[in-house]
């Protein structure tokens, strides 16, 4: 489906409508284009509408639009011009029927139109050609190749291997964006160093600059995977995008000059086997070593005294996969101590393929006599042989000399002195050949400085402080029964608030205020005391003049209610209530 | 906000250098052992010396003290089996190594016979905690039992034993602080590079804090000696015109007292102040 949308300004000159339509030109072929194209007379306003669907035919979404203004003979006339590209699928005739188009809220017809498509003639096949040939060009013009010894690979086998970038010396490269990339799971790679660089290297009918990696490829994967790469460069396009040949990279005599552009490569997809090794004769000692080796081993001296170190030097030479290689194991014995080994490797040091590597160990003779450097057993799967060897290495006879008489110190009489006198001299002054763990100081930090130490007292004295603090507060029964009833009269006297029922209001009252005087002032019977007495009593403990006179007010409303019954209003029930809320606030503090 | 950020990325400064500064100590131990493998056993103590700065292990200092050993510099030897029991004391090598070496430097082994092994420096910490532990534990218990449920045979009993451990643990936690005061006193007697071999075997400990002092007495290398205090807690220390700085010494038992340069003397714990 095909619709559009345009908004333009008003026609300036309006006349009777006729729309006309038709394909220019009518009669193509196959791989020719053409326009099909209505033109609306009389009037510049946005036409609207959707133009039917054809099968077999593709027109563009987008239609050119041309207005025009002019006088024939004098008499002014105007049209608007629509223009879609159409591009046929097939040959035959095709009829874009009539159909309604929309212009300032009218109908207006379009009439039918038909485009006949021819099969294609020489001059298309010629240039379907050379299409073709240029595609070809393109894809030959830059491209990645990889060239491996193994035509399958065991599971942790890493083999040589190269991956070179072909680029055709007429391409304008400015330089490698991206170097190639792996892709596919199934395999390592190591890193890519320093390409070889060749010019001048003939392929087909082309003259190439060749850019060569050196990689180690390891198979991780067991199974059938698929190995490619991928890489990118920038290369110098001519600026127009209109170019008579349609590929911005060749045939142009201004090669060189314009805009860059990225330009990816990818390589063939290589299918590749990734086989698990063989269960059957893998040795003990067998580590994942897969390749082609042959074990040495020599020791720089034959002759020490007890305690002094020997270095023992294990060379593994071959190819294979080193970087994957662990140390071999030098055999625990009585006679040696080891410690772990120094690494080196000779060769390839990015693709550690073919080379040696030693690993050299720091022997400690445990005790003097003719000893012998036992021997060492190198374990290796051979992939093109596809069966497990051994290397053994042959033994060192090595003399430790006793080195000077050590006497034991004196025994004494402690128990300690007699365990340390049954100590062999020969675990004296031993070298250790591993630092252990670190420490910043060898001082010892005094507790008194430690934070530590305080923490710790800090929370001693914390947990005692609560527990007593817990104990005390639950020891004073009478003052918690006091509370609890002056709670009680509290709930009372707001009931009687509710109610406005003055007398018992006012006997709550005072009960409530001789309760907290006598709390107050630690009287025992506070409801003994006549009013004068308990005035007298916060007189005595230094009670502010004010809340003494408050208090007196109050109380002697209370009286008058009790002795005189004189009517409280509810007005000035509620104006006592909160007075005596805070006087007894007050007497609290 | 941004005061937070540069804090953040000091601190981050500070924690990854923490397992470099290891690293380079491993290096400078391993390059150190081989050295040694090499016989450039000066070379080693070089390197074994250079990694101290950064870090202590027993076995570094274990590793030193052997190959002063075979440079027969004992006094040196000795500083640092001391040294290397400190970081690891129930070493019964290092402890053997030690013995052998004041031996072979003909030095009586004073100042370890003296304390039992349960009071030394390294259990301070065991006896702090533990007196602490029984001291607040006894209170909060009495406060949690006291008054109801405890009758007052049981409460007495209670008391006698609390009182009876708390003073125990006392006097040995101020044993072992002693230890521990002695240990930040104590220095071990060195031979300095500038010393004749076999005419400067022994050490002058020195009347008067000068070269041309006459000595009250002499000291082995690896000796054990005391720094005397002033009044500050500080060592009692002398310069001299040349830079030099003289240090008052005494043995533990007292017997031996004098001044010493300080290169003639090493002390256990850290730097002199």
């Amino acid at each position: 489906m095909v619709s559009w949308l345009l908004f333009w300004p008003i026609a300036f000159l309006s006349a009777n409508i006729r729309i006309e339509s038709n394909f220019e030109p009518a009669s193509i072929t196959l791989s020719s284009r053409t326009n099909y194209k209505i033109v609306i007379h009389g009037t510049q306003s946005t036409p609207q509408g959707t133009v039917p669907q054809v099968s077999g035919l593709i027109l563009s979404n987008n239609p050119r639009t041309f207005r025009s203004a002019s006088f024939i003979n004098g008499v002014p006339s105007i049209k608007t011009e629509l223009s879609f590209d159409v591009r046929p699928q097939r040959e035959g005739a095709f009829t874009i029927p009539a159909w309604q188009v929309s212009v300032d809220g009218k109908n207006y017809p379009v009439p039918s139109s038909t485009l006949r498509v021819l099969p294609p003639n020489q001059a298309d096949i010629a240039r379907q050609k050379a299409q073709q040939e240029q595609e070809k060009d393109l894809q030959e013009a830059a491209f990645l190749e990889l060239t491996t010894e193994r035509p399958f690979l065991f599971k942790g086998e890493t083999t040589a291997a190269k991956l070179s970038l072909y680029l055709w010396e007429r391409l304008p490269v400015t330089k490698i964006d991206q170097l190639p990339q792996k892709q596919g799971d199934g395999f390592s790679i190591s890193e890519l160093d320093q390409p070889e660089e060749k010019r001048n290297v003939s392929r087909g009918n082309k003259i190439y600059s060749v850019f060569t990696w050196k990689i180690g490829l390891t198979g991780a994967l067991s199974g059938k995977h698929t190995l490619s790469f991928a890489s990118t460069i920038r290369v110098r396009v001519k600026g127009s995008k209109n170019s008579p040949f349609g590929n911005p990279f060749f045939s142009d005599p201004f090669f060189g000059f314009g805009r860059e552009q990225a330009l990816e490569i990818q390589s063939n997809a290589y299918d590749f086997n990734v086989r698990d090794l063989p269960t059957q004769g893998r040795p003990v000692d067998f580590q994942g070593a897969i390749g082609s080796f042959s074990a040495t081993s020599s020791i720089d001296l034959d002759r020490v005294s007890l305690g002094d170190p020997v270095r023992l030097k294990f060379v593994i030479q071959g190819r294979g996969n080193f970087s994957a290689m662990p140390a071999p194991t030098f055999p625990e014995s009585d006679l040696f101590r080891s410690g772990p080994p120094a690494f080196s490797f000779e060769g390839n040091q990015i693709t550690k393929y073919r080379g040696s590597q030693s690993f050299e160990y720091v022997l400690t003779p445990l005790t003097a006599g003719l000893l012998e450097v036992p021997t060492m057993r190198f374990s290796y799967f051979d992939p093109i042989k596809e069966k497990y060897f051994s290397s053994t290495t042959s033994p060192h006879p090595l003399r430790v000399d006793p080195g000077e008489k050590w006497a034991q110190p004196k025994s004494e009489a402690s128990t300690e002195k007699t365990e340390l006198a049954r100590i062999s001299t020969r675990d004296l002054f031993q070298t250790e050949s591993d630092p252990g763990n670190w420490a910043p100081s060898p001082s010892i930090e005094h507790p008194f400085r430690s934070g530590l130490f305080w923490s710790l007292q800090a929370a001693g004295g914390l947990t005692f402080g609560l527990i007593l603090f817990l104990k005390a507060r639950k020891k004073d029964p009478r003052r918690d029964a006091l509370l609890r009833k002056e709670k009680v009269l509290h709930g009372k006297l707001s009931n009687s608030l509710k109610l406005k029922d003055g007398s018992s209001f006012y006997q709550n009252l005072k009960k409530i205020l001789r309760l907290r005087i006598g709390m107050a002032c630690r009287h025992d019977h506070p409801a003994a005391l006549s009013t004068h007495e308990l005035i007298a009593l916060l007189h005595k403990n230094n009670f502010p003049a004010e809340v003494c006179s408050e208090t007196e007010n109050l109380l002697e409303q209370c009286d008058d209610q009790e002795y005189a019954a004189s009517s409280g209003s509810a007005q000035s029930l509620q104006v006592h209530y909160q007075q005596s809320t805070a006087l007894l606030k007050k007497m609290k503090k | 906000m941004n005061k937070s950020r540069l804090l953040k990325f000091l601190i981050g400064i500070a924690l990854s250098s923490i397992p470099l500064l290891g690293n380079e100590a491993d290096r400078l131990f391993y390059e150190a052992v081989r050295a040694e493998a090499n016989g450039e056993l000066r070379n080693a103590v070089d390197l074994y010396l250079e990694a101290s700065t950064l870090g202590h292990s027993a076995n570094l200092h274990g590793n030193l003290a052997n190959l002063y050993f075979k440079l027969e510099k004992y006094g040196h030897s000795v500083l640092h089996y001391r040294k290397a029991l400190l970081l690891r004391p129930d070493d019964r090598e290092f402890a053997t190594n030690l013995s052998f070496t004041q031996e072979i430097a003909g030095i009586q082994n004073l100042g370890e016979s003296l304390t039992d092994p349960a009071f030394s420096a390294s259990n301070t910490w065991a006896w702090v905690l533990v007196l602490s532990i029984i001291f607040w534990g006894g209170l909060t218990l009495f406060a949690i039992l006291l008054p109801h449920r405890l009758s007052k045979t049981s409460a007495w009993a209670f008391l006698t034993l609390w009182i009876g451990l708390l003073s125990f643990l006392s006097w040995a936690t101020h044993q072992s602080s002693e230890q521990s005061y002695l240990l930040n006193r104590e220095v071990i007697v060195i031979q300095p590079e500038t010393a004749r071999p076999n005419i400067d075997a022994q050490v002058p400990l020195r009347r008067f804090a000068g070269d041309g002092s006459s000595a009250n007495t002499k000291v082995k290398p690896g000796e054990s000696l005391f720094l005397d205090l002033d009044d500050q807690g500080a060592p009692k220390s002398h310069p001299n015109t040349e830079g030099m700085v003289w240090y008052l010494l005494r043995s533990l038992d007292g017997k031996k007292k004098g001044w010493l340069k300080a290169d003639e003397f090493s002390p256990i714990l850290g730097q002199l102040d």
